[in-house]
This record gives structure tokens, C-alpha cells and sequence, in this order.
């Protein structure tokens, strides 16, 4: 075709022209910028007025010997605790008694930002290993018992004015409410250039010109790209205006050095390239899908919200996980840009958010691509499906079980453990597949591998899931030297069991049984059987060990359970069977729960050598291979 | 036939505009949801240069699937079509930049004016000069008083002018229409048929579809008669009387969908 670029030039002067005659789109674009101006100004006023008073001070009221003040203050072990650059804590005996002992102990911070507050938490947890560790001992053998509990009590005063904390909460919530500007302000742009020229007819005029698909698609990102970046940049304007307005020792948006050579400024706009990237690819690929406008809005609103929702993650948590960054590459640059501007300011992060953003507006328009060329939408009934495939409804089940596990289900859990875990279970993870495969209008029974295995399946089952802790230990051994298990994990492990002195078998029931028969039901049932029409086998086990993996959030998990989900996978394949894995996973689950309840597991870490793991997943695969060879089972069908 | 439409305007000017007809052979195409249907199945036809080809079939029959694999909306499951000499698969820009496609459902951009629409579309189609070419046509369509003013404020057969206008800014020539008297009113129906007679005296190929017998009684030269989604009879509305022994093409039509449910 001759000549793109004047194509696209046509094209997007047309929508151009087309825009600026729609008050609607327009207003929703340059209104909603001026809610983060107003944002930016509230933050920097309560700044500003807090700035006489931002310090705040934790007191220890301590007793002991001298040595360990000694230790407390000494240089060396501020940077043992990584305090080295710019220490934000300084810790210094405040009070002596007669004899020149320390009677207290004093933190010193400036600040309720969140890195210092991180420092202070540093500090603690210094001081609480020392308790934990010899320091009773020490002390008995100097002469003065003291129980370790009274050694040190944490009382935190925050002396930030009213004014300042809210400041604080307002930047926490600034990340968020830059995506959800954002997305709100190209939104109506996405929608006015496709769906709402699809039902009014205008679209497929486009389609069937001799203006190459290309041009098409380039135009209309190009229009929906523009009025992402204007609002970006008006938005990043309000946050820049903010940060030259604060003094920069102030607050939540004083940060420490940034790993790039440039200016914070610089940083903040660098990371909302690829946020604009993003929302443009997300908005082009739903928008050329939608069949209408409302149906585009429909389909954006999860975007909206997830997107929103994890640029808040990191205030929410107080700490970035880096795997969720990886893994929802949408709200990747916004949580890195909430990192920056909070101070947790990392190159790796800022070039993972550029890498999330191409990426993820290169497979959005590909997607929009396809959307227009297959042009399925336009023609009335959808094309292009064979019978029987149910790939959206598992894509749909598995959206819909880890949004509501990540935020609901955690949210929950942090309330409450116990019921917040049996609702994350029920609601978060066995619903959605069950509601995903009754959706999809599939034989539920069947889709769920809800049948009886063989007698001997069930044997090799049993015997493979007694051995499957190990190779989940074999897995976390090999993973160790690149993702380390963090020593406190088994501890908080061991201290959630301990909650409320619950029973051995309500503990096995509560954190073995459910979360097998719950989890297995989504993963080995639902989206396994949703997805047998749609990929080869062995990559059903793989897409869902992945997701199985991926639930676990944390880092040092997603192998190790990934690895087992693939063991499940296996085993619900071959037994065609629900019962095998469930039953696996209990025992798997069981083993461990029931060690730590024992006591056997505890602050000890088991790490039995590695090649019993070695021979246990020789012993594991056996059985698998050896699983639907034997009787056929009773209800098999074909 | 009037001389704005002379001008030479499509992206391939080797091409002779009246040059080309549509071949169709053997197009088929299958939906899979909700259920399973052959919406086309195994369509041959061919229409020349100075042709007027009407798809006459009920609701649902497969007409407005068909045109639209011959305008590339949709890829057909299996067949072949050329159009102006064009491989319907190997070469859709070509096929696109060679038809001009309206729709019952085409509409115009309600905040442009019948003038900067008709330039826009020009420069997308990569005609020369397109503000003479959006002249030309205001003029031959009678829409100059209007052309300041915005479509949304047009009547619905300015706007149907307008429309026709549009699909044939880059004087393609091959013509496709789908159902495009439906939901208009005589007079404005009238605009269009009158349209397409003159198009069949310049020598372009119009295929067109309908349900409205004396549309196709009146318009076409040969007829095709649609039926869930294969073709009953092809012919001269002569030929298909003789065929039927009907009068009436509403007769003819009838017992040719009856012939075909009771063969089924």
C-alpha cells in the first residue's frame, strides 16, 4: 500500500477533529487531572504545616548490662542492620542509672515516611533477635535475670501533626489515583474511536477502505495514546508541582538517592511512559473487541480496578512484591512508580515497569489487531470457536479467583485467620470454578473430574502424596542459592498454627483439608478441565501448575508449589480423577501442618539432605506413570 | 453518466474503473456460536462489468454474511472469489480499495460535516485531490447547500446521500450493498435505486442484497435466490420464472424456498 504514514496522519487528524467536537470525552479527559492537582495541593499544605513539628521519637525503657547498649549503639551494627547510608534511625542511651547502666533506650527518627519507618522496624527486629537469642543467658550468667519479655517494650509516638499524617495517607493513595486517572481519562477516548464508531456504522467503512489494517490500528492507538499522555502529563505535572513545592526533607516524598543518574522528576516521568504504553495497548485491545460502548466499559472496569488496586499494593503492604510486579504486568510501572515516589527507588524495578510496558502494549495491540482483522464481532455471532473450547471461561475463572484471593481473600486473612481463610477458600478459589464451569455450559461433573478413581490409583496416590513434602523441600533446596526461603517464614507458619491453641485435627482440617479439596477443585478440576479442549495435555499441567504456583504471592513458594502442581496435574490427568490430587495435596498439606502442630517442625527449620528429595520424586513419578494402567475405574466414560 | 464520477481516484490507476466483475466460487463459511451454522455454504456466482446482482433471501438467510466476505469483514472457511481481477485471500487491500461497501447499518460521523467527512475519507482512501474529489461529489449528489452543516443535523436522505458518497469516494468499481433500503422511507429509497441504475449505465458491477421483491424486480439484472445459506436458483428473473412456473418473483421466491425445505 502506498504510503502508511500519511494514512495514519489522515486518520489521526480525523479523530482529532472528531474529539475536540465531543464534550463529554474532552471533559472527562482535562476534568479528572485536576483531581490529582487538587490531591497535590492538600499534600503539600499538610506538609508545609506539619513541617515545625515532623519528628518522632520511640522510647525503649530498658534494663540490662552494659554491653548490650554497647552493642545497641555501636557503628558497626547499624550497618549490620543496613542502616549504613544515611542512617534515618539513631539509637542513643538516653538514661543512666547511678551505676552508669542504661536505663533507656532512644530511637530517634525524622519523619513517618515509610522508609524510615522501615529502618525503625529494622531496628526492632535487631534488638528482638538479641532477646531471643543468648541475651537471657547473658544475663543470668551477669547476675540479673530479667525476663526476656520485659527487656525491651515498644512504644511508639509519632509526634507528626494531624495535618502531616493525612499528608502521608494522601501520597500513600497518590499511585492509585494517578492509574485511575489515567485509565478514566484515555477511557472515553478508547471508546469514542472504536465501539461507539462500530454502532454507529462508521468503523466497518473504515475496515472495508483500502486504508491498510495497519494504518487503521496506528491510528487509532496513536488517538487513544495521545489522550492517555496528555493526562499523564497533566497528572505528572500536579506530582511535580508537589515535589518542587515540598522541601525535599519532608515526608513521604523524601527520598533517598535514586539508582538512575537523573533527577526524581525525571524518574516519575520515565516510569509514566510505559504506564501510558500500557493503558493504551489495554484500552485499544478492549476497545476493538467490544461490540458497543457499554460493553467496552463493561470489560474496562475490571482493568480500572485491578490496575488501581495493585499501584496500591505497595502503600497496602508496605513493600513491593516482586513476582506480583512480574506477573500483572498492568499495574507494573504504577507500582514501581508508587515505589519511586515513596522511596523503595530500585533500577531493576524501573527496567522491569519500561520491559512491562512494551511488552504488555505489544501483546494488547496484537490482541486489538486480531480483534479488528478477524473483524468476529461485526459480524454478528462470534467465529473462529470450535465447539467445546472454554479457553475464556478458564482465563475468566482464573481472573476472578486470583483478584478476589489477592485482595478480598488476604484482606480477610489479615483480619481474621481462621475465618478469613475459610472464605478465601470457599469464596476466593472453589467458587469461581465452580461458577466458571457452570458458565461455560459444560457437563459439570465431568469438566471437575468428579468421578471415583480405581482402587489402586488411589493407593499410588496415597503413596506419592506421603513422599511430596520432600519434593517440595527439594525444589526450595535447589531454588535456595537464587530465592532463599526467608528463616522467618517457617516461624510465621508455625505461629499462625498456634493461634487460638486449636486442635491438631482442626488445624489439619482448617489449613490441610480445605485448601485441598478447595484448591484442587479450581485448579485440577475447573481450569483444567476448561482448558482440555483448548492446549495439548502436557501443557494443561504446566499453564495450571503455573497458576498454581502464582497463587502462592511469594516468591520463595512459586516454585516450590508450581513444582507440586505439576505432581497434581499429572495425577488428575492420568486417574481422571478429582479424588487423586485431592488427596495428594491433603497429605502433602497434612504432613507438614501436622509436623509443625507436633512440635517436631518448629523454630528449627527442617532441611533433610537433598537427595532424599532426589529419591522421593523417583518414587513420586513412578506411581504417576504407573496411575490409569490398572482396572479402569467404573464411571470412566469412552 | 455524470462527469465528477469520471475522475480517476482509486490507489491502483493502471486499473480501468469498470474493468473489473466478481467471481465467487465455492465460498463457504461457518459460525460456532451459539451453535454451529453454515451461514454460507458453497456460493458460486459471477456478476460483470455493467451488472446488476441482486441477493434476494428472508431474514437470516446468509446474504449479509456472504457480502461481507466479499468485502473482507470476514474470511471465508473455503472458496475462492476475485473481484476486479483480485484474489479475494492473496490480495484483500486490493479487493478493498476496488469495492465500495455500504451497509443498512453504515453510519456517518454525526460531529463532521458531509464535506470534511467525504475529504477525510478521500485522504484515507489515498485519493489525489481529495477536496475536489469531495466537491465533485457534493455536487452530483446535490448536497452543496448542506455540506457546511453538520451530519447530525442532515435528513435522513442527506445523510443516505452522504453515505453513498462516502463508499464511492475512491470510485471503486465494484459496488457492494447490504439491505441498504432498509428502514428508509420511499423518497430516500428512491435516491439509491436511482444511484444504482446510473451505476449500472457507467459500467461498474453492483451486487446488491434485499428482501423487498420489487426492489429486485426492478434493479437487478440477474438474481440469486438465498436460503439458509446456500443458493436456490440463479438467473434472469425470466429464467427463474421459467424455472418455477411462477409469475410473481414473490411467487418464484416462495416456491423455491418451499422446493428446497421439502428436498432438505
Amino acid at each position: 500500500m502506498s504510503g502508511l504514514p500519511p494514512r495514519v496522519g489522515a486518520l489521526l487528524r480525523m479523530e482529532l477533529r472528531l474529539l475536540s467536537r465531543d464534550p463529554s470525552a474532552l471533559m472527562s479527559m482535562l476534568l479528572l487531572p485536576l483531581v490529582v492537582v487538587g490531591f497535590g495541593v492538600a499534600l503539600t499544605l499538610g506538609a508545609a504545616g506539619g513541617q515545625a513539628q515532623r519528628a518522632a521519637e520511640e522510647v525503649a525503657t530498658v534494663a540490662g548490662p552494659p554491653e548490650l547498649w554497647a552493642v545497641v549503639t555501636d557503628e558497626d551494627h547499624l550497618q549490620q542492620v543496613k542502616l549504613d547510608e544515611d542512617p534515618a534511625v539513631v539509637v542513643e542511651v538516653s538514661a543512666t542509672d547511678a551505676t552508669g547502666r542504661p536505663q533507656a533506650l532512644t530511637l530517634r527518627f525524622e519523619g513517618t515516611d515509610r522508609r524510615t519507618l522501615q529502618a525503625v522496624d529494622r531496628v526492632e527486629v535487631a534488638l528482638d533477635r538479641w532477646r531471643a537469642a543468648d541475651l537471657a543467658a547473658r544475663w543470668a550468667e551477669a547476675g540479673a535475670p530479667i525476663a526476656p519479655d520485659e527487656v525491651l517494650k515498644v512504644e511508639l509516638r509519632d509526634l507528626a501533626s494531624a495535618a502531616q499524617q493525612a499528608g502521608d495517607a494522601l501520597a500513600r493513595l497518590l499511585p492509585p489515583l494517578l492509574v485511575a486517572v489515567l485509565l478514566s481519562g484515555a477511557l472515553p477516548v478508547g471508546i469514542a474511536v472504536l465501539p461507539t464508531e462500530r454502532q454507529n456504522g462508521n468503523l466497518e467503512t473504515l475496515m472495508v477502505s483500502s486504508l491498510d489494517r495497519r494504518a487503521l490500528l496506528l491510528g487509532k492507538a496513536g488517538i487513544i495514546f495521545g489522550a492517555a499522555a496528555l493526562v499523564a502529563l497533566m497528572g505528572f505535572l500536579a506530582v511535580a508541582l508537589l515535589i518542587g513545592l515540598s522541601p525535599l526533607s519532608l515526608g513521604p516524598l523524601a527520598v533517598g538517592p535514586l539508582p538512575i543518574p537523573m533527577g526524581r522528576l525525571a524518574a516519575v516521568a520515565l516510569l509514566a511512559i510505559p504506564l501510558v504504553l500500557q493503558v493504551t495497548g489495554g484500552i485499544t485491545a478492549i476497545a476493538a473487541h467490544a461490540r458497543d460502548p457499554r460493553q467496552a466499559r463493561v470489560l474496562s472496569g475490571p482493568l480500572l480496578v485491578l490496575a488501581g488496586g495493585l499501584a496500591s499494593v505497595p502503600a497496602l503492604k508496605g513493600a513491593v512484591e516482586l513476582p506480583l510486579l512480574a506477573l500483572l504486568p498492568v499495574a507494573g510501572p504504577a507500582i514501581a512508580m508508587s515505589a519511586t515516589l515513596s522511596d523503595q527507588s530500585d533500577l531493576r524495578l524501573t527496567l522491569l515497569a519500561m520491559l512491562s510496558g512494551v511488552g504488555w502494549s505489544a501483546a494488547s495491540l496484537w490482541l486489538a489487531a486480531r480483534s479488528l482483522r478477524g473483524a468476529a464481532v461485526l459480524a454478528g455471532p462470534a467465529e473462529d470457536r470450535s465447539a467445546g473450547r472454554t479457553t475464556r471461561e478458564a482465563v475468566g475463572v482464573t481472573l476472578a479467583a486470583f483478584t478476589s484471593f489477592w485482595f478480598i481473600g488476604q484482606l480477610a486473612q489479615a483480619r481474621a485467620l481462621i475465618p478469613g481463610l475459610i472464605l478465601s477458600q470457599f469464596v476466593c478459589i472453589a467458587l469461581p470454578g465452580i461458577l466458571g464451569v457452570l458458565a461455560s455450559g459444560q457437563p459439570l461433573r465431568d469438566r471437575l473430574s468428579l468421578r471415583l478413581p480405581s482402587g489402586g490409583d488411589l493407593a499410588l496416590g496415597v503413596v506419592a502424596g506421603l513422599l511430596c513434602p520432600l519434593v517440595g523441600q527439594l525444589v526450595a533446596g535447589l531454588q535456595a542459592p537464587f530465592v532463599p526461603t526467608p528463616a522467618s517464614a517457617l516461624e510465621a507458619f508455625s505461629a499462625a498454627l498456634n493461634i487460638g491453641d486449636l486442635p491438631l485435627p482442626v488445624v489439619i482440617l482448617v489449613f490441610a483439608a480445605l485448601p485441598a479439596v478447595c484448591e484442587e477443585l479450581l485448579f485440577r478440576g475447573a481450569l483444567l478441565g476448561l482448558l482440555r479442549n483448548s492446549l495439548p495435555r502436557p501443557a494443561q499441567v504446566v499453564v495450571v501448575a503455573a497458576l498454581f504456583g502464582l497463587l502462592h504471592m511469594t516468591a520463595f513458594r512459586i516454585l516450590p508449589t508450581g513444582a507440586l502442581g505439576l505432581l497434581f496435574g499429572v495425577a488428575a490427568l492420568r486417574s481422571r480423577s478429582l479424588l487423586v490430587p485431592v488427596v495428594m495435596h491433603f497429605l502433602n498439606n497434612g504432613l507438614l501442618v501436622g509436623l509443625v502442630g507436633l512440635g517436631i517442625l518448629g523454630e528449627e527449620e527442617l532441611s533433610p539432605p537433598l537427595w532424599t528429595g532426589a529419591v522421593a520424586l523417583l518414587v513420586v513419578m513412578a506411581c504417576l506413570r504407573a496411575m490409569g494402567r490398572g482396572g479402569q475405574p467404573e464411571t470412566r466414560r469412552q | 453518466m455524470t462527469a465528477p464520477l469520471a475522475q480517476p481516484a482509486t490507489p491502483q490507476p493502471t486499473q480501468s474503473n469498470v474493468s473489473g466483475g466478481v467471481s465467487v466460487r465455492g465460498l463457504s463459511k461457518r459460525f460456532f456460536t451459539p451453535a454451529p451454522l453454515d451461514a454460507v455454504k458453497d456460493v458460486h456466482f459471477s456478476c460483470g462489468p455493467g451488472e446488476v446482482f441482486g441477493l434476494l433471501g428472508p431474514n437470516g438467510a446468509g446474504k449479509s454474511t456472504l457480502l461481507r466476505l466479499l468485502a473482507t469483514l470476514l474470511e471465508p472457511d473455503t472458496g475462492e472469489a476475485t473481484l476486479n481481477g483480485h484474489d479475494l485471500r492473496a490480495a484483500a487491500p486490493e479487493v478493498r480499495a476496488s469495492i465500495g461497501y455500504l451497509s443498512a447499518s453504515t453510519g456517518v460521523h454525526g460531529r463532521l460535516t458531509a464535506r470534511e467527512m467525504l475529504v477525510y475519507t478521500a485522504r484515507l482512501q489515498g485519493v489525489v485531490e481529495p477536496e475536489a474529489r469531495a466537491e465533485a461529489l457534493l455536487q452530483r449528489f446535490e448536497l452543496g447547500p448542506h455540506a457546511h452543516q453538520r451530519n447530525e443535523r442532515l435528513s435522513t436522505g442527506n445523510r443516505q446521500k452522504v453515505n453513498i458518497a462516502r463508499a464511492i469516494v475512491h470510485d471503486p468499481p465494484i459496488i457492494i450493498f447490504d439491505e441498504p433500503t432498509l428502514g428508509l422511507d420511499v423518497m430516500v429509497s428512491q435516491i439509491l435505486l436511482e444511484f444504482v441504475e446510473e451505476a449500472r449505465s457507467a459500467g461498474r458491477c453492483v451486487i446488491y442484497s434485499t428482501h423487498i421483491m420489487s426492489e429486485a424486480e426492478r434493479l437487478s439484472d440477474r438474481l440469486a435466490i438465498i436460503h439458509g445459506g446456500k443458493v436456490l436458483a440463479t438467473g434472469t428473473l425470466d429464467a427463474l420464472r421459467e424455472q418455477t412456473g411462477a409469475r410473481h418473483l414473490e411467487d418464484v421466491f416462495i416456491r423455491a424456498v418451499r422446493r428446497a425445505e421439502a428436498s432438505a
